[in-house]
């Protein structure tokens, strides 16, 4: 079963919404919870981030039990899949379609992934290069470890994170205006690729 | 805190200060990350409230194929224990849950 169908399906009584976000941070939500998706993007990379910090592998499950609601979410490989729930929710039921979500994920065929070609990245380089000057070097390669880019294949929502990193770091060094002016310039360029 | 060590699939416990890492009481065998995990999880748990308005933190459950960590609020301490694999949180909650509220 796909992994929407599961989500939009209720079939735990007390489900809020399930939810999956990828690793790039793209958020899947039930429909009628849309409004919830940057709250569960911001928590799922706090998540990551204490996942990673703490460096217990083998702990990929965090249950957060609240008076009004709780949350259920499970580290894998391809992102975080999670629930929310209400109170009254069965715990035992939860888990179960928390592996039924992953199962989903996990089993999918793959999707094609059409990105912009290789050279994009080093067009940004260059470009980066020409605002950034000496940092150049050091904000490209944070901001593209942070955003997980595809060197050979990046695809267009992992370039459009990159840019978006690009611009706040820059902003930093040599103020929002300049950092902005060289992300137009970006964009110029990344506008001549049909993807 | 001992008569956590009873429950099926309790490996050892700690009991923390709630607003701190100050271990109060500990017993049986718990990982040696156990204090750090506490203090990691604690206040990423908080912002994970906030954000998603959760309301007061009752429990914090970390699980994993081979241990499980239970932090749940206790009056006002934080009783820690680690659980063995072949108890999922779904079992171990409400027995940890009715053993604590008998002994208060």
């Amino acid at each position: 079963m796909r992994l929407e169908s599961i989500i939009s399906k209720k079939t735990l009584p007390g489900l809020i919404t399930g939810f999956f976000v990828d690793r790039v941070g793209a958020c899947l939500v039930e429909e009628s919870h849309g409004n919830l998706a940057t709250k569960i993007s911001q928590v799922t990379s706090l998540v990551n981030q204490v996942y990673e910090t703490v460096g217990d592998r083998e702990l990929k499950g965090v249950f957060i039990k609240g008076e009004k609601c709780s949350l259920y979410a499970t580290i894998f490989e391809k992102g975080i899949c999670g629930l929310l729930l209400e109170p009254q929710a069965g715990l035992e039921k939860a888990e179960s379609l928390l592996s039924e979500m992953i199962q989903s994920i996990t089993e999918a065929p793959l999707k094609a992934v059409v990105g912009y070609p290789k050279e994009v990245l080093t067009e940004i380089e260059k470009m980066a290069k020409e605002f950034l000057k000496d940092f150049a070097e050091t904000v490209f390669m944070v901001q593209m470890k942070q955003c997980q880019v595809d060197k050979e294949n990046p695809p267009k929502e992992q370039i459009e994170k990159f840019v978006l990193g690009l611009e706040k770091a820059g902003g930093m060094i040599i103020g929002p205006s300049l950092a902005k002016e060289m992300v137009e310039k970006i964009r110029k360029e990344l506008g001549k690729y049909k993807i | 805190m001992e008569f956590l060590m009873s429950i099926e699939g309790v490996k050892g416990y700690v009991l923390f200060q709630e607003e701190g890492p100050t271990v109060l009481s500990k017993g049986g065998n718990v990982s040696s990350n156990f204090s750090d995990l506490t203090l990691f999880w604690v206040p990423a748990a908080a912002v994970v409230r906030d954000t998603l308005d959760l309301g007061r933190i009752e429990t914090i459950g970390l699980s994993g194929t081979k241990k499980r960590v239970v932090l749940i609020y206790h009056k006002d301490n934080l009783v820690g224990c680690e659980i063995g694999e072949n108890v999922n949180l779904s079992q171990i909650l409400p027995r940890l849950q009715e053993v604590l509220k008998r002994s208060s």
